[in-house]
């Protein structure tokens, strides 16, 4: 357009001023800190506190949770938008709202809504104890808690760009005699792979950092039930600065490499990110 | 070759399709969200009506409940206008501007979805007490946020300032620049240019971005528990309060708590979902 | 207001969008600016406008300098190619809007702003339209709105951008014509960007032709089309079949059209400027031909026709009535004069793009 004048020219660096201000005193700042904390005590006690069993186990624990609750919500989220996107049915709406409601739910309301139903009290709570399975306060809950806050991002990707992709090359299969895995095989899957990584990083991401869902159920066992970011809870509340800030670091630095890999993949699928509730699949 | 589809299948259809697998995806769709949505939300309804209405309704009118209620419900209303003005601001600007540092601003915006709660918690925490980097410039001025509301507002605008960025900014980079360009051509200041074409248009989308800010404040728990200070009744959050009942084995006190945030925060996600489905109907018909 | 443009230069990085544009337009002219996407038409009518920059040059709004003057205030109406609504206002809104954002000491009051948006959804015959929204006008109906709200603070020169490229053609038609009448009756100073030529020489008082960022010829429609000042122009203009080499000289033989002798040349000759006979007249240029297509849909006949030696077929429009005369069918030998052949030497015709017959 026109060359700016002056006052619109200052007005645009005041406002580009004032919006990196806040976002370094209000996002990078808090980045920062965890790292200052982590090493105010020496870069040797850090290591060590890395090192401890306390940190390992919870790390351990919270990526063997995250190995299975990914693939899990992955295969929901392509079956679900294989139904939602090629097909037409009544209910199609309030199956989408129903994906979305793990959003729109509070953490801890979610870790509840499992102890209602596999604790001690739940409803299949006598069930488990007879037979002696522990879900509550258990890996189990862990990961259905998890499962549960993470299953609608691979979902929500996939719905809209499977929308948009449209279903011809699926139908010229079909036309063509292929099978239906050989279909999802070779032409579905390559076409949304884009899309699937997009929603497994962020699904991965949450289910790292998932915090007030297992808080509520996982019994606060170190050594067992103990995920990485209920460490830093645990190691914090006992004044351990040293040993909370570590492990926080080890999480910020997974937060960092996701938004890194998140904006990697923007550029190269031209994936937007988007927020929380938007429908594009009706 | 396709297969015979049963009768209830080809009834839920409202066209026939010549694509295979909808009863597997509809099924296993279907009995996964029932399996981990449908009947969790089944048993938390139960055990908060457990004892009928009277003990739900004494679960929750009682003095903590309610502060800690109203506590939620105001902060998490400022924290929500907080997060508007900051990510209006920054969705302006990343844009409709180029500056050096603009894709790093863009990817950082997401770091609270990104964060763990809990370390947000902790380091947010850090920061605003009386010795912290920012705390200490504060506290000269009597501006207390650690262990006071404000510190609650703080962390929940924390987390919701990315809805507003995220709903806001796909709207300012979808605009047309020939409607600014005609509103100059008739003579439009550039503030009149704002306020009267650029801002109406915004407007949905902010409010949407707003309401879902809203929304995640009022059930967050992790980044609020420690910088809060917790009292009852002066600074313990809603969240907080359905633990601490927990704790004390009140399974259906923090039920009915819980339940109460759900009606909550399912009802703004329904208002967002049905007005979302409007504007986008309207949408569908412009020409 | 007249406008003054003096050599004015824009260039997007290395490219040169505007290579030294001079151009005078006369108080109340309707000019059209033609030539074909990327010509620069479209740069040079955002920078009358104010919605560019030039980098170089002067532009002169009724003899003032305004070259750097803010787009606002250069008393223009622009009317853009996808008509640029408030999607959010009302038409009665949209039309309102340049009256409603004037500084409060010239503003008109409420009943002053409505009865000019009633006086000009008159105009635009919209009147029962003022309370609906952008999204519910047809194409045809918006661009209207545009203009009447582009008119509705009295500019002194109106610029329209591809106005009608959007729409059909025969809304594009009636809306061609209805253009002129508004001009007619309001005599304000048009400018009108176009790469349809047959939009620009039906419409305009004047024609511009603009090519590759320079203006190839300037002049009433009239002397554009009849005495094309260059190939390009030729060209752009309407169907045109071309002879080289030993055809050209069987039909243009060296110096009667006034043709540099001994010069590379190509003949331009219109599928209308030819004389067709079923015998040749003995010392006459008259070149033998087969008739190898017959198309009789339409006002005129096209016959392709098939001459020795020639790459293409050659393309030429007769009458009905003429058709009937020759009861010509497809396969019959026939002889082709040329009424009019221009002759331009191979270096002028250098920069065209396409060569060969095209219809």
């Amino acid at each position: 357009m026109n060359a700016p004048s002056l006052s619109e020219r200052l007005v645009r660096i005041g406002l580009i001023a004032l919006a990196l201000l806040s976002v370094a005193v209000f996002l990078v700042l808090p980045l920062i800190t965890v790292f200052a904390q982590a090493f105010a005590e020496g870069g040797k006690l850090y290591v060590q506190a890395i090192r401890s069993d306390a940190v390992l186990t919870a790390l351990k624990l919270t990526l063997i949770v995250a190995a299975m609750a990914v693939p899990l919500n992955v295969v929901f989220g392509i079956a679900a938008s294989w139904a939602i996107t090629r097909f037409d049915f009544y209910g199609k709406q309030i199956l989408i709202t129903l994906i979305d409601i793990p959003l729109a739910v509070s953490p801890v309301v979610a870790g509840l809504m499992y102890i209602e139903v596999f604790g001690l009290h739940g409803w299949f709570g006598p069930w488990l104890a007879a037979h002696n399975i522990h879900i509550i306060f258990a890996m189990p809950g862990i990961v259905l808690a998890t499962v549960f806050v993470t299953f609608p991002f691979v979902a929500r990707e996939l719905i809209p760009f499977m929308q948009a992709q449209g279903s011809d090359e699926e139908e010229a299969a079909v036309v063509l005699g292929a099978h239906p895995l050989s279909i999802f095989w070779r032409i579905t899957l390559p076409n949304i792979k884009w899309a699937l990584l997009y929603g497994s990083i962020l699904a991965a991401s949450r289910s790292i950092g998932e915090f007030g869902a297992v808080s509520v159920l996982s019994g606060h066992i170190r050594g067992r039930t103990t995920t990485l970011p209920l460490e830093v809870e645990m190691a914090y509340n006992e004044y351990n600065f040293t040993a909370a800030f570590a492990a926080a670091s080890l999480l910020t630095f997974a937060a960092i490499i996701t938004l890194t890999v998140k904006k990697i993949l923007e550029s190269a699928s031209g994936i937007h990110p988007r927020a929380g509730q938007e429908k594009d699949a009706a | 070759m396709p297969r015979r589809t049963s009768r209830l299948r080809l009834s839920l259809l409202r066209k026939p399709s010549p694509l295979p697998g909808f009863g597997v995806s509809l099924g296993f769709t279907v009995t996964y969200l029932t399996a981990i949505v449908l009947l969790p939300l089944a048993a938390i309804l139960a055990r908060g009506f457990s004892g009928g209405w009277a003990t739900f309704v004494h679960s929750i009118a009682r003095p903590r409940v309610w502060s800690a209620c109203t506590l939620t419900l105001e902060s998490a209303l400022l924290a929500a206008m907080l997060s508007a003005a900051f990510g209006f601001l920054v969705a302006w600007v990343l844009a409709r501007y180029r500056f050096p540092g603009r894709s790093i601003v863009d990817a950082l915006i997401d770091l609270p979805f990104a964060l763990p709660t809990a370390v947000a918690g902790i380091a947010l925490t850090t920061l605003y007490t009386q010795n912290g980097w920012i705390g200490r410039y504060l506290e000269p001025l009597n501006i207390h946020v650690a262990f006071t509301r404000w510190g609650i507002v703080l962390a929940m605008s924390f987390v919701g300032s990315p809805f507003v960025v995220r709903t806001v900014q796909p709207v300012l980079e979808d605009l047309d620049q020939s409607m600014e360009e005609a509103a100059t051509s008739l003579g439009a200041s550039p503030w009149q240019v704002f306020t009267r074409v650029l801002m109406p248009v915004c407007l949905p989308a902010l409010l949407t971005g707003t309401a879902l800010a809203f929304a995640r404040a009022a059930g967050e728990y992790g980044s609020v528990i420690f910088i809060a200070g917790n009292m009852p009744r002066k600074t313990e959050i809603a969240a907080l309060l359905v633990v601490t009942r927990l704790e004390e084995y009140d399974y259906t006190g923090a039920a009915a708590i819980a339940i109460a945030m759900l009606v909550l925060s399912l009802s703004i996600m329904l208002i967002i979902n049905l007005t979302q489905n409007r504007i986008q109907r309207q949408e569908g018909k412009r020409g | 207001m007249s406008i003054q443009i003096e050599n004015i230069r824009k260039n997007y990085g290395a490219f040169e969008a505007l290579k030294g544009i001079s151009l005078t337009i006369e108080s109340g002219e309707l000019i059209a600016l033609l030539g074909p996407s990327g010509c620069g038409k479209t740069t040079l009518l955002r920078s009358i406008a104010g919605l560019e920059s030039p980098d170089d040059g002067h532009i002169l709004l009724h003899g003032e300098e305004s070259t750097r003057t803010n787009a606002a205030r250069r008393g223009i109406g622009f009317v853009f190619q996808h008509y640029a609504l408030f999607r959010h206002m009302t038409i009665f809104e949209n039309v309102a809007f340049g009256l409603r954002v004037q500084p409060r000491a010239e503003r008109l009051g409420r009943k002053g702003i409505h009865d000019r948006v009633s006086e000009l959804l008159r105009l635009v015959q919209l009147e029962s339209y003022a309370r609906m929204y952008p999204e519910q006008l047809s194409g045809g109906q918006r661009q209207r709105v545009a203009l009447a709200r582009a008119l509705a603070v009295r500019p002194k020169v109106l610029l329209l951008d591809e106005p009608f490229s959007a729409l059909d053609a025969k809304v594009r038609k009636d809306l061609r014509t209805w253009l002129r009448r508004v001009h007619d009756e309001l005599h304000v100073t048009t400018i009108l960007v176009t790469h349809d030529q047959e939009e620009a020489l039906e419409v305009a008082d004047r024609v511009v032709i603009l090519n590759a960022g320079r203006m190839e010829q300037v002049g009433t429609p009239e002397e554009i089309y009849n005495h094309p000042a260059s190939p390009f122009v030729y060209n752009f203009l309407g169907n045109v079949n071309l002879f080289h080499g030993r055809l050209l000289a069987d039909l243009a033989p060296a110096g009667s059209a006034g043709q540099p002798q001994a010069a590379p040349s190509i003949g331009f000759v219109r599928p209308h400027e030819f004389e067709i006979a079923r015998t040749a007249v003995v010392g006459s240029q008259a070149l033998p031909a087969t008739v190898s297509r017959l198309n009789a849909a339409g006002p005129l006949v096209r016959l392709d026709l098939t001459v020795a030696d020639a790459a293409q077929p050659v393309v030429v429009e007769i009458s009905h009535a003429r058709l009937r005369e020759l009861s010509l069918r497809e396969g019959d030998q026939v002889y082709l004069t040329p009424t009019e052949i221009r002759v331009f030497s191979n270096t002028a015709a250098d920069d065209l793009v396409d060569f060969g017959s095209h219809i």
